[in-house]
């Protein structure tokens, strides 16, 4: 009993700092459900009302629909994450007469925050795509839905830990924003499109873009059968399950622990 | 007198360049739509589900050795059972014979002896040859899913399969008549015979029928479509009331189905009844995004529910921050 009252008052400052950053950043939670709502619905409903032929298949339907994500995800990691360690620094918080909680505390509780704030995001998008899904083709939806929003999950515990490594050694929000979203959505392409011309049969795990096409391609329930290469130039369409299990997670853990480490020896 | 010489010569230019497709046997001639009619499918699925099946009536009134599945196939004779059509895709344009034959004329045996008949050259090339009329019509894609029992399969039953409505149903009077002819040029032909080969002459009651089986889709005012199309065909057993096809047929005992269709122009009820009026099949159609919109609903009362809660709230605090 005494035990589980010492573990509860560790345990209380984490959770403090979770409620307390859940309300700082909850205007900007609204704004980005509204925007993935929109572009889905400019995306994966007006066209098809309009002018546009049905997908021949849910599948499809749900590929075409999350492949501009990857947009929505970048920015809301980097936004939510990206102020986790720098701003405590920019603010100097560590320079209170009496620190309220140890630092450790406040990365998990801000951490696991922004995180849920984040997630919460992806289920929107998920949530709304099923529902456009439904509208379109009916039940029953595909289950290969719930392993895309797993991978996206993954996803965002990935690029979360990176952009909480950024954040430890970046000194504002703005940088960390500029590098995570010109590193994602244009570098690791161009990155990637040099590699390859160097070496086309090295697999890009490395590069985040083309781990982000195992979200938008799982939703194929024959995946496990389909062609991971082109056919004509060879070149890698997406990643297998385990690769990508792996090396999501290993991007996870990895700069996670960098960005403790950092935290840890960073001066206020 | 010049000007009347005038006159004349640009008459004659005039009903010259017109005589012109009279005269070209190349030139084909379009059946103009009429532009009273309209189509209204909207893209998305329906789900149609065998609601009633009474099979001791059925087999006292239709047949004792038939079931609903040799009208549509599947599990239809199975009360639950579910079917399902998902349109993909829309057009219009001009079709010939051939092409509507196909997609409106033919019977299932026809259509799988057709391929014998074309090697002898009674194919796609002499039924355009012969019948040289262009039809407008609207185009649909679908897919479609056969009745059954249990989940609906990923993969549909027939993939990207498509069918016509024809912009002037008045049309179909000609093309049972073009069919007719071209099945009597295949009966006389002593070679088809030797191999047994026949197609089928169609009346307009019968071709009603198919088109109730094969749950085409129809165009817009329902009513009005639905009686030019069995008047033109001289239906005998149709009557329409309304957005409903009665048509009578007779089993053993007389019996009628009821078919009735939604503003789209596709099937929402489809009943059979016996000669005192009791119903012993029906299936029925349900819409998903009846579903959509229900849930859109919910969710725009409860983002308003908070917005209006919100502002309550702000109203309430300056109220108390004036007072105080």
């Amino acid at each position: 009993m005494n035990s589980l009252n010492n573990f509860y008052y560790k345990i209380k400052p984490v959770f403090h700092t979770f409620i307390f950053e859940i309300r700082l950043q909850m205007k900007k939670f609204i704004i980005f459900p509204v925007a993935t709502i929109l572009l889905l619905f400019l995306n994966s409903y007006l066209p098809y009302i309009l002018y546009t032929p049905l997908e021949s298949s849910q599948a499809y339907f749900y590929e075409f629909g999350t492949i501009y994500f990857i947009i929505i995800i970048v920015l809301a990691v980097s936004i939510f994450f990206g102020g986790i360690i720098c701003s405590e620094f920019k603010n100097k918080t560590g320079l209170e007469v009496l620190p309220l909680i140890n630092r450790y505390k406040l990365l998990i509780g801000k951490y696991f925050a922004n995180l849920i704030l984040v997630i919460g995001i992806v289920a929107v998008h998920y949530l709304t795509m099923a529902l456009f899904g439904y509208n379109f083709y009916g039940g029953p939806l595909l289950k290969t839905l719930l392993y895309s929003f797993g991978f996206a999950v993954l996803y965002v515990l990935a690029l979360g830990s990176i952009v909480t490594f950024l954040s430890s050694i970046m000194p504002s929000i703005t940088p960390v924003i500029v590098i995570m979203s010109g590193y994602v959505l244009i570098l690791d392409n161009i990155l990637s499109f040099l590699i390859l011309g160097i070496n086309s049969e090295l697999e890009p795990l490395y590069s985040l873009g083309y781990l982000f096409t195992i979200i938008t391609k799982i939703f194929f329930p024959d995946f496990s059968t389909m062609e991971r290469r082109d056919t004509f130039t060879g070149g890698w369409l997406f990643p297998s399950i385990e690769g990508a299990l792996a090396l999501l997670s290993l991007y996870t853990v990895i700069f996670f622990i960098f960005s403790i480490i950092l935290f840890k020896h960073r001066e206020f | 007198m010049i000007h009347k010489k005038k006159s004349t010569t640009f008459r004659l230019i005039i009903i010259s360049l017109l005589l012109i497709p009279l005269i070209n046997q190349y030139l084909i001639f379009i059946a103009y739509a009429n532009a009273n009619y309209t189509s209204r499918l909207e893209k998305g699925t329906q789900i149609l589900e065998v609601k009633k099946y009474d099979d001791q009536t059925w087999k006292n009134t239709v047949n004792v050795t038939s079931t609903p599945r040799d009208w549509f196939g599947g599990n239809s004779d199975k009360i639950g059972a579910k079917s399902k059509t998902t349109l993909l895709e829309m057009g219009h344009r001009d079709f010939m014979t051939s092409s509507i034959f196909h997609t409106l004329i033919f019977t299932n045996k026809t259509s799988s002896i057709f391929p014998i008949v074309r090697n002898y050259g009674y194919g796609e090339e002499y039924i355009n040859e012969n019948y040289t009329y262009y039809y407008f019509a609207w185009e649909y894609s679908f897919h479609y899913w056969t009745f059954t029992s249990s989940e609906f399969k990923i993969q549909p039953d027939f993939f990207y399969d498509h069918s016509i409505i024809l912009q002037n149903p008045q049309n179909i009077s000609q093309i049972l008549d073009n069919y007719n002819e071209f099945a009597s040029t295949i009966n006389n032909n002593a070679t088809l015979q030797s191999l047994n080969i026949s197609f089928p002459l169609l009346s307009g009651d019968y071709l009603v029928w198919q088109f109730i089986i094969k749950r085409f889709a129809i165009g817009n005012p329902i009513n009005d479509y639905l009686t030019t199309f069995t008047n033109i065909l001289d239906c005998k057993n149709t009557t329409i009331q309304g957005k409903t096809l009665i048509f009578q047929r007779r089993g053993i005992k007389n019996y009628t189905v009821e078919v009735f269709y939604n503003p789209q122009g596709i099937i929402e009820t489809f009943k059979v009844k016996n000669s005192e009026g009791y119903v012993f099949y029906e299936i029925t159609s349900f819409y998903p995004k009846i579903v959509f919109y229900i849930i859109l609903g919910i969710l725009a009362v409860f983002v308003m529910g908070i917005v209006v809660l919100f502002i309550i709230k702000k109203k309430k605090l300056q109220k108390y921050y004036t007072q105080n």
